[in-house]
């Protein structure tokens, strides 16, 4: 007969409760594989999200909190006689939405792309380009940008007062990398 | 393992539904405000989704559907405490958080087992008439995944 089971002892209950760095994880399949995550001191201040996108060679950045979505750049449907920075539209589940040149509209480039209209006369769409779904007062409007980089955690004391034009809502420095905060309202 | 009995832990405490929990502090990296996570195609519960985080996507586990239901303390306002397990960061969604607090080992006491304690507790701890629940998240987790396949 087998002797019954000893309860584990508070000891052995807390070895799993304490935090070991080698500890055996559950296969959830969604966990990413573990990488060299810095550890990220917690916010000591008022922090605003940003996400960041390069234009060019610079990196600009809009609030997080007004993209609503990041599309992979596609050809869009040509408005005739459509005004720059205005680039066409794209069905957005069934909700037309305008897409404009960002680049263009900050005056970063001096031609418009041409992704809309008949396939041959359209440009290829780069690989890396997105188009970034944003919140404005008329409704969802589409942002082309040429790479999105990632989700910034600003604190308010590291952004400068504007400078550069009324779209640039702040600058901000990270490590050697300057962030151009721009508000895409007063861009369109 | 043994427990040194002059060993004081810290915690960090935090509320779920009608209880109140806590973890070792070691493991908490960052509390943050909650904020919308990305579906994931293929996500079960409790993971609802991957929070965008500087250092990549981060998977968000909500704790309310892995632990008794119930209404928080009045007050409480919900936050998502990213954690370390093992190597990786994950976030768990609470109803609120209390703080650090640092309790004696010896003032521990086993947790009872039955249908009234919340799985994957080890200990309680009562505090100033306090009751936390020492919930071991890696445990928790363990519980929630799917079993793995039979061999064969």
């Amino acid at each position: 007969m087998d002797a019954p089971r000893r309860p584990p002892s508070l000891a052995e209950r807390l070895r799993g409760f304490l935090y070991r760095p080698d500890e055996e994880l559950p296969p959830l399949a969604v966990l990413p594989p573990p990488g060299d995550e810095a550890r990220v001191a917690p916010p000591a201040e008022e922090v605003r999200e940003v996400l960041s996108f390069g234009l060019g060679e610079a990196t600009y950045a809009l609030p997080l909190g007004l993209v609503l979505e990041i599309l992979r750049a596609r050809a869009l449907v040509e408005i005739p006689r459509a005004d720059p920075p205005l680039l066409g539209v794209l069905d957005l589940r069934g909700t037309v939405t305008p897409v404009f040149d960002l680049a263009l509209a900050l005056g970063l480039r001096e031609r418009s792309l041409l992704v809309s209209g008949p396939p041959e006369e359209r440009e290829p769409v780069p690989r890396e380009a997105r188009i970034l779904v944003t919140r404005t007062a008329t409704g969802p409007a589409g942002l082309w940008v040429d790479r999105v980089r990632d989700v910034v955690r600003l604190p308010l004391a590291a952004i400068e007062e504007p400078r550069g034009g009324p779209a640039v809502t702040g600058i901000a420095r990270r490590g050697s990398e300057t962030l151009v905060l721009i508000d895409p309202e007063r861009v369109l | 393992m043994s427990l040194d009995p002059g060993q004081v832990l810290d915690l960090f405490t935090f509320v779920v539904g009608p209880h109140r929990y806590a973890i070792d502090v070691r493991r908490v990296d960052e509390v943050l405000a909650p904020a919308e996570v990305t579906p994931l195609p293929g996500a079960r519960a409790p993971v609802d989704g991957l929070l965008s985080l500087r250092g990549g996507p981060v998977p968000r586990v909500d704790l309310r559907l892995c632990l008794p239901a119930g209404d928080p303390p009045a007050g409480s306002e919900p936050r998502v405490l990213l954690c370390w397990l093992g190597r990786r960061r994950v976030a768990f969604y609470v109803d609120g958080v209390g703080g650090v607090t640092r309790v004696p080992a010896a003032r521990l006491q086993v947790a009872p087992g039955g249908p009234v304690v919340p799985p994957a507790v080890v200990a309680v701890s009562v505090e100033g008439g306090a009751v936390h629940f020492l919930l071991d998240l890696v445990d928790l987790l363990h519980r929630q995944s799917p079993p793995a396949p039979a061999p064969g």
